[in-house]
């Protein structure tokens, strides 16, 4: 068995949510030997799902719908429905065996499904043989894109339904027939709901902010021409600058080093005027990606998917302390709080070349 | 009714034989010779019972009669020709004391380097058949036994049982006294010293024990000495019998002894303060005390560079590990612990192990005894057909399991490692030791997993930290510590390094390298 998709079942009755949970059991022989390459005809695996209470009474159940029974062991991921995690405290009921049950493995993945996480385990991808290895890796690509998070373990969920700290978990999404990183859901930590999802650049600005980039690609606007800047490095430091019960406010200092991965205009990047000027570019267009995120995530979401609340947790305990109950929550001074953002950013290298030529050649 | 009268014959036939009173008979040889020389003659004769290769040969040597009596095949005849028959033949001294004539003989005449006086019967047969020729003189009680044994013996080969890429070229042979050479060819020190007994109440082999003065021991030798004198046995064709009648252990299946056909690798250890055992009519030495470590050494490890030889070490000692432990390993990760395989792999195995009919302990030992059936049949057959045996195994057996069913492709490669790793001992007895345990894994491991396996383990370590071999702990410089040897156990440390004999065999002389190199 390698992956679990768990649903809303259909039918709810009483007072128990009920849920659904489609497990995909692997057909070794459908797989093949590398050798052998697997017929093609066989299918690799069939997905089994049955609705019950709890997780561990599903598996009983599924275990008198099939010769195999489920085994743990090999589970890769775990994916939940947006559905469910939106409902308050489900989350934490239905992870509650895969962090408890001694086969389980701390290192499974855990993706949250936009729409059905059943269908998303059905699924025949391209380039791997099982829907769930595919996903498995797809989410390992993080380092190679600023809108992608590092990915999410049983671990890390046990971590974050421990604390009541808001937290983030990798949104997927179907599109057509094919499985997309759509970005990520966030997840209000008192009561352990999904209360929205930031996707796309206003991703790029939250790893910016957290310092969670580590590579990726930003596109600037350098004189009316688009230039695509390679991210070599990311820092970012985090101040509290003032902190009062009714405004907190943090600086964050993001330094940027960068190269140049793709021009469509023409400069010669050996002058330092040339490069002064993308380096401004980029500080513009990186600010602008912050800005737009913290926008996001302070008044329209209202939960600290930042985790600010770390910085003053670990550096401004007592004050901590204080305001702990209503920081993103009751009060919620967070969306009260103001974040400053200063960049720095810096060309380290302009690519193997030093010149490129003018539109049309010369 | 039939069967009981068939047993009542039986156990009267054994009565009979038991009351034959000719057995005992001639065992008793200590008859003192006579003065007359045909009735001392027809003696020897009754003794051997006239024996086809007995040889008698009259001759008169001025007015003496004089017989020469040897056993064919066992004497240089050639020898006896020209240094006993010719000179006593041309002799013109005519002395009319017989007992004064031997003495003229002694002194004189017979121009051989080993000669003595023997007066019983007892010495003659001795003399006889260690391939010595007597000379009987008429009118004396006494007789000339002289040292004229030769005969065909084997040449000195290289030893087919331990081939080296670098190293001397010589192995050991049968005889004993080349065998002796051999050491004080590669020793010439006057403390290299041999203790001789006689083992074989019937056979009378000569065995030999084997000791640097002032470096081993003395309490080692004393003890092998001790247990070499318990030795009751008729015959010994082998230093095997030797070896498993002193050895510490009967029950452990680990050799308490390393036997080898090398005079270098024997040379060795007596340098290190052990002691040889040689026995005529085997090219195998025994050497002990032997420690895991020792089993585990090629005496190449010190002839090639320090550095290549302790990579080829720690190999040998991966080699231990795979071959004992992997089959075992892949019984206890395919049917307890699935988690543990990388999921790909676990996938890939489930794949082929899909057709397979039998747990994969069935499958392991069904191939792990197939596999020492074709070993065991290699090296009984004749070297000409052995080639077949690879082919056979390896193609056929092989490859039609996995067609047909019966094994699962990972199964053949597990037990084909394993194999591969098992040659890799530089000892066959160890070699063998290992091999049996492998099989003890295995069970445990069908029964209780990885559990199962380190109980094993454990239990195997107790028994190797209780083994002594004469009294020198097996696991030792492990277990004693004596960190002093690390430096040439499981890597070899560079020669000009290794200053000092090993602690383990408590030497008298501690120094190997007396200037200081630094």
């Amino acid at each position: 068995m390698v992956g679990s998709g768990i649903d809303l079942a259909e039918e709810q009755e009483g007072d128990h949510t009920k849920i659904t949970l489609t497990n995909q059991f692997v057909i070794p022989a459908g797989l093949g030997t590398p050798s052998e390459g697997g017929g093609a005809d066989q299918k690799t695996f069939t997905n089994l799902s049955a609705s019950g209470n709890s997780v561990f009474d599903i598996n009983r159940k599924m275990a008198k719908l099939t010769n195999r029974t489920p085994f743990y062991q090999h589970l890769k991921m775990i994916v939940l429905a947006e559905e469910m995690v939106k409902k308050p405290y489900l989350l934490e009921d239905v992870m509650d065996l895969f962090i408890r049950d001694q086969e389980m493995r701390r290192g499974v993945h855990v993706v949250i499904a936009e729409g059905e996480a059943r269908k998303i385990l059905d699924i025949e991808p391209k380039l791997e043989k099982l829907p769930m290895l595919y996903i498995e890796s797809m989410l390992k690509n993080s380092y190679k894109n600023a809108e992608i998070i590092e990915e999410i373990h049983v671990d890390d969920i046990h971590l974050y339904l421990l604390d009541k700290k808001s937290y983030i978990i990798p949104l997927i999404t179907m599109e057509g027939n094919k499985i997309a990183y759509k970005g990520v859901a966030v997840f209000q930590g008192e009561e352990d709901r999904m209360v929205g999802s930031l996707v796309g650049d206003e991703l790029v600005g939250l790893n910016l902010v957290t310092g969670k980039v580590k590579e990726g690609s930003i596109e600037a606007e350098v004189e009316g021409k688009l230039m695509t800047l390679e991210i070599l490095d990311a820092s970012r430091k985090i101040k509290v600058k003032s902190k009062s019960k009714e405004k907190v406010v943090f600086s964050v200092d993001i330094k940027i080093a960068a190269s140049i991965a793709e021009t469509f205009g023409s400069e010669d990047f050996t002058k330092d005027r040339t490069l002064k000027i993308i380096e401004k570019a980029l500080k513009e267009k990186i600010h602008k990606i912050v800005n737009q995120a913290i926008v996001k995530v302070k008044d329209d979401l209202k939960v600290d998917a930042f985790r600010l609340s770390s910085e003053l947790y670990q550096k401004h305990y007592p004050f901590w302390e204080e305001i702990e109950e209503d920081w993103d929550r009751g009060e919620n001074i967070f969306s009260k709080s103001e974040i400053e953002v200063k960049v720095q950013t810096e060309i380290k290298n302009a690519g193997v070349t030093n010149r490129t030529e003018k539109e049309g050649g010369k | 009714m039939k069967e009981r009268g068939d047993k009542m014959v039986r156990r009267s036939f054994f009565r009979r034989n038991k009351k034959n009173p000719s057995s005992n008979q001639k065992e008793n040889f200590t008859i003192k010779l006579g003065n007359d020389l045909e009735k001392n003659l027809s003696n020897v004769k009754n003794m051997l019972d006239d024996a086809e290769d007995l040889i008698i040969r009259h001759f008169t040597s001025g007015s003496h009669k004089l017989a020469i009596v040897c056993l064919e095949g066992l004497v240089d005849k050639e020898f006896v020709q020209t240094h006993v028959i010719r000179n006593l033949q041309e002799t013109n001294d005519d002395l009319s004391d017989p007992a004064q004539t031997l003495d003229v003989f002694f002194q004189k005449m017979i121009s051989l380097t080993s000669i003595k006086y023997a007066q019983s019967l007892d010495d003659i047969s001795y003399g006889l058949l260690s391939g010595n020729t007597v000379l009987y003189l008429n009118g004396i009680d006494q007789v000339l036994i002289l040292g004229t044994s030769g005969g065909k013996t084997r040449e000195i080969q290289e030893p087919v049982s331990e081939s080296l890429i670098r190293g001397p070229r010589d192995g050991f042979v049968e005889d004993i006294q080349t065998n002796i050479s051999l050491l004080r060819r590669y020793i010439r020190d006057p403390n290299l010293r041999f203790k001789s007994h006689e083992i074989g109440r019937r056979s009378k082999q000569k065995l030999v024990v084997a000791f640097m003065d002032g470096i081993t021991d003395q309490d080692l030798v004393k003890e092998v000495n001790r247990r070499l004198e318990t030795i009751d046995i008729d015959f010994a064709p082998e230093s095997g019998f030797v070896e498993q009648w002193i050895e510490d252990s009967f029950l452990s299946p680990f050799p308490q002894f390393m036997n080898t056909e090398r005079p270098d690798k024997v040379s060795a250890a007596l340098m290190q303060g052990k002691i040889a055992i040689l026995l005529n009519g085997t090219p195998f030495v025994l050497t002990a005390p032997t420690t895991l470590g020792d089993t585990l050494q090629s005496p190449e490890d010190y002839y090639e560079r320090w550095s290549v030889s302790s990579l080829i070490r720690i190999l040998r000692y991966l080699g231990v590990f795979i071959s004992m432990f992997l089959p075992a390993f892949y019984i206890a990760l395919v049917s307890y612990h699935q988690g543990m395989i990388p999921t790909k792999l676990a996938f890939s195995i489930a794949a082929t192990r899909e057709g397979v009919p039998f747990p994969s302990f069935v499958e392991a030992v069904l191939m792990g005894i197939t596999m020492e059936l074709l070993r065991e049949a290699g090296a009984r057959l004749p070297q000409s057909i052995g080639q077949t045996i690879g082919i056979v195994g390896g193609l056929v057996i092989g490859d039609a399991a996995v067609r047909a069913g019966i094994v699962s492709p990972i199964m053949v490669i597990v037990v084909a490692l394993t194999a591969i790793s098992s040659f890799t001992y530089p000892a066959y007895s160890v070699a063998i030791a290992f091999r049996m345990l492998r099989f003890a894994f295995m069970i445990a491991a069908a029964l209780l997993g990885l559990y199962g396996i380190i109980l094993l383990y454990i239990a195997i370590m107790i028994h190797i930290a209780n083994l002594k071999s004469i009294g020198v702990p097996y696991s030792a410089p492990f277990s004693p510590t004596f960190i002093d040897d690390w430096k040439d156990l499981v890597i070899r440390a560079p020669i000009t390094l290794l200053k000092n004999r090993p602690v383990t065999t408590q030497t008298r002389d501690k120094v190997r390298i007396k200037k200081e190199n630094s």
